[in-house]
């Protein structure tokens, strides 16, 4: 039981502290790399807080014996004494509902924003297929759908295959290297499935939204895919051009109306391209990634060691 | 389904170019088509677009005429604003380039700005 509540513990602590480290991180550190951390920081949250359940349900002394002893004898001594027997049926009970219950949760949100937001989007492809002019991709690319608007706007829909939707306005406005800087932006958006990323992302805070870990990460998650899109299309097109893209497409030359929404997000994409020096290397951002996951990987089992230690400290002085 | 959306998307094109309203039998002399489409399809089409609200038709003499409800602009302003500035739906299922200020938050802002310089000076 003391191991069930300190993974449980664990889990919970991380699920808190994290979402607040990662996003101090997103200056910092390659965008994939962040985004892997994320992944598998819910993961081993969920991991954590799985094994603490299945703890609960391990029948009475059990799940205790070995490493408690190793932990700390008087706290195990403690344990084994107390007439404990009804404590764990209860446990055992609650640690069942609990997870059916987040099964449920999870399968019930992902019906209903994943099937809902799939019929969304064949819903306005539909009408905008009839009202563009598309233009094919190259091999292996998705096509381009060019809407006769005087907004420029670009965007891409996921799905299999996704669409590239871009505005007649956007290409009047944008200089060639601009705009091929853009539509990079959002073909890099349908390669890496972010559409899908996202979708994950939300799902999740729809099923936990008390959780903070989860509910942090739709807004971080977007934010980080825009910039793994940022540094393909700098890649391709060149970090000026995309610079002045954004600067352009965000209505840069009027102050009065460009202070409204999503201006951090972008403030960001501007400060991290001007920092930029040269694309990251697969070996560098392989190994960024690895030591980052690793390090979200193993933060909840260590947080449970640490409890684990600590109580067994408190009760070695108390006892 | 995906091959009967392209058919749609042919004949509003069709529709669009034209300057009059055009008969079943119109519409399927104007279409380009690797194959030769039968005309009860091309009238299942249009009934599909007349039963979306995408064309308007009269009769005349036995035939109904088929004409766009809206020009491809103005269809094109409606489909991104509901796409775009209505609803949540914008920040579910697509992911923008960058947000610009939409028709609708410009205007509020303006609102809310008070009377600027700006005012007066819109189309």
């Amino acid at each position: 039981m003391t191991i069930a509540v300190a993974l449980l513990l664990g889990a919970a602590l991380v699920a808190a502290v994290a979402p607040w480290l990662l996003r101090r991180l997103t200056r910092f550190v390659d965008p994939v790399a962040l985004l892997v951390g994320w992944a598998v920081a819910v993961l081993a949250v969920a991991v954590t807080a799985g094994a603490g359940l299945a703890a609960m349900t391990v029948p009475l002394y059990a799940a205790d014996s070995p490493l408690s002893r190793f932990v700390g004898g008087r706290l195990w001594a403690a344990v084994a004494t107390a007439p404990q027997y009804l404590l764990y049926q209860l446990a055992d009970t609650f640690a069942l509902v609990v997870a059916a219950a987040a099964v449920a949760r999870l399968v019930w949100s992902a019906l209903r924003v994943g099937l809902a937001r799939r019929r969304r989007v064949a819903e306005h492809l539909a009408v905008l297929r009839v009202l563009g002019d598309v233009e094919p991709g190259g091999p292996g690319e998705p096509p381009t759908l060019w809407l006769r608007s005087a907004r420029p706007l670009a965007f891409s829909l996921g799905g299999r295959p996704g669409a590239v939707v871009a505005t007649d306005g956007l290409r009047a406005q944008l200089t060639p290297d601009a705009l091929a800087a853009v539509l990079a932006h959002e073909r890099a958006h349908l390669r890496g499935r972010h559409h899908m990323v996202v979708a994950c992302a939300d799902v999740l805070a729809a099923a936990f939204p008390f959780v903070p870990l989860l509910r942090a990460a739709p807004g971080a998650v977007r934010e980080l895919v825009e910039l793994v899109a940022d540094a393909d299309a700098a890649g391709a097109s060149g970090p000026d051009a995309l610079r002045a893209a954004l600067l352009r497409v965000t209505g840069a030359g009027a102050p009065d109306v460009a202070l409204a929404i999503g201006r951090t997000a972008v403030e960001l994409r501007l400060r991290v391209l001007a920092r930029r020096r040269r694309p990251p290397s697969l070996a560098g951002r392989i190994s960024r990634c690895g030591s980052l996951g690793m390090v979200a990987a193993c933060t909840p089992l260590a947080v449970t060691v640490g409890l684990l230690w600590t109580a067994s400290r408190v009760a070695g002085v108390l006892g | 389904m995906r091959g009967l959306g392209e058919l749609e998307a042919a004949v509003m094109d069709v529709l669009w170019r034209s300057a009059d309203p055009l008969r079943v039998r119109d519409v399927l002399d104007r279409l380009v088509r690797d194959r030769k489409l039968a005309y009860t399809t091309v009238m299942t089409v249009l009934d599909n677009l007349h039963r979306k609200g995408w064309v308007q038709r009269e009769m005349d003499g036995r035939a109904y005429r088929y004409r766009p409800s809206a020009s491809r602009e103005e269809a094109t302003a409606r489909a991104l604003r509901d796409l775009l500035d209505a609803s949540g739906d914008a920040e579910a299922v697509l992911l923008h380039f960058a947000r610009s200020v939409s028709e609708r938050e410009s205007a509020v802002l303006r609102g809310a700005l008070g009377p600027g310089p700006g005012e007066g000076r819109l189309p």
